[in-house]
């Protein structure tokens, strides 16, 4: 009996341990790192990617869509736009590194990852008004499968949602 | 008179008219001012609608799938596209969203390729799996890439397929209104491969 009183108290202290810490890294995070405004710039293409004129555009599309889901942020600019005054603002760039077109028909026909679609990109995230470098990666989007092999599109989507989930996970 | 009028009136008309001589002195009598009424009224039915009229000088595009850019429409859903004196209106029941041709920078046509899925799917469990074969089948549209600005002067764009036919249509029309049009050579990308 002793010893079931003794196992919960543990698991509720430890509990009660990990809610504390994660509040103070939540916590922490409000005060240094917090943004609630995010601008995001067109996407450059890397020398040699032939990445075609309507993906350049989609991927934008897709990264603000994705951006305007997260809690906590209050508006995603477009590049062009004002800057709000006395906020502080994400601004968002970045870099079309890899593309690989792809085929849908060969996804579904032969599968096992031929006709695969592939965007490679290096995102980097600046303090818009101090024009800081705060964090920088390569991420990527593919479609590999899916209902009828999948539309290429997806790669665009799959690209837009990472970058989205970082910028969550180091800023919001 | 009578017959002056209806003389270019289906037979329907030609008939009341008869029927008025020839049941004269039965129990089936018409007067003459309803005979004039229905003449009237199948002569005014004859014209086409000024409804008709109006879509007739403001051409518009249907079922166009949209890609990217509208806001609440969702990938590949079907949107008609109108265009007015003061820019395009992109509509579907539920969304209206209108882009101005003054914020228009530019317009970018590109040839594309789009497969259908959902035939595809329907072939298959036609044909017992043969019908997947029908994924190798394109069908050519025209890709329009709109670039334009909000009203704060922020870099917007919404991408949009259209058939071919409605391609060409859609070029001379924004030609006539001064948008620019680019259309790169040798692309042939597409967002469906």
């Amino acid at each position: 009996m002793r010893s079931v009183r003794f196992l919960t108290a543990v698991i509720a202290s430890a509990f009660v341990l990990t809610s504390f810490a994660a509040a103070e890294k939540k916590a922490g995070k409000t005060a240094e790192e917090k943004y609630e405004y995010v601008q995001v710039n067109r996407f450059d293409v890397g020398q040699g990617v032939d990445l075609p004129a309507d993906y350049q555009l989609t991927i934008i599309e897709d990264l603000n869509k994705e951006l305007a889901k997260i809690k906590g942020m209050k508006q995603v600019l477009r590049e062009g736009e004002a800057l709000p005054e006395a906020q502080r603002v994400l601004l968002v760039t970045g870099v079309v590194t890899k593309y690989k077109k792809g085929n849908q028909a060969t996804r579904y026909l032969v599968g096992f990852g031929a006709g695969s679609t592939v965007i490679d990109a290096h995102i980097k995230c600046y303090d818009a008004t101090t024009k800081e470098l705060l964090f920088e990666r390569d991420v990527d989007g593919k479609v590999i499968m899916g209902i009828m092999g999948g539309k290429s599109e997806g790669a665009n989507n799959g690209l837009a949602k990472e970058i989205a989930k970082d910028i969550k996970q180091k800023f919001f | 008179m009578q017959a002056d009028l209806v003389a270019g009136q289906p037979r329907m008309s030609i008939l009341l008219l008869g029927g008025f001589d020839q049941f004269s002195n039965s129990s089936l009598r018409f007067s003459p001012a309803k005979c004039l009424f229905i003449a009237a009224l199948l002569v005014f039915c004859s014209f086409p609608s000024p409804g008709h009229c109006i879509a007739d000088e403001q051409p518009g595009f249907q079922k166009l799938f949209h890609l990217v850019g509208i806001p609440g429409l969702r990938r590949d859903e079907r949107v008609d596209l109108a265009t007015n004196s003061d820019g395009l209106s992109f509509q579907t029941k539920k969304v209206k969203y209108q882009v101005p041709y003054a914020r228009i920078h530019q317009v970018l046509l590109l040839r594309a390729d789009r497969r259908y899925e959902g035939r595809t799917y329907a072939a298959t469990l036609a044909t017992y799996g043969i019908g997947s074969l029908f994924i190798l089948k394109k069908h050519h549209v025209d890709t329009v890439v709109l670039d334009y600005v909000n009203e704060r002067g922020g870099k917007m764009g919404i991408v949009i397929q259209m058939e071919t036919s409605q391609g060409d249509q859609f070029k001379n029309l924004l030609n006539g209104r001064g948008v620019p049009i680019v259309e790169p050579e040798g692309i042939s990308e597409s967002l469906s491969k």
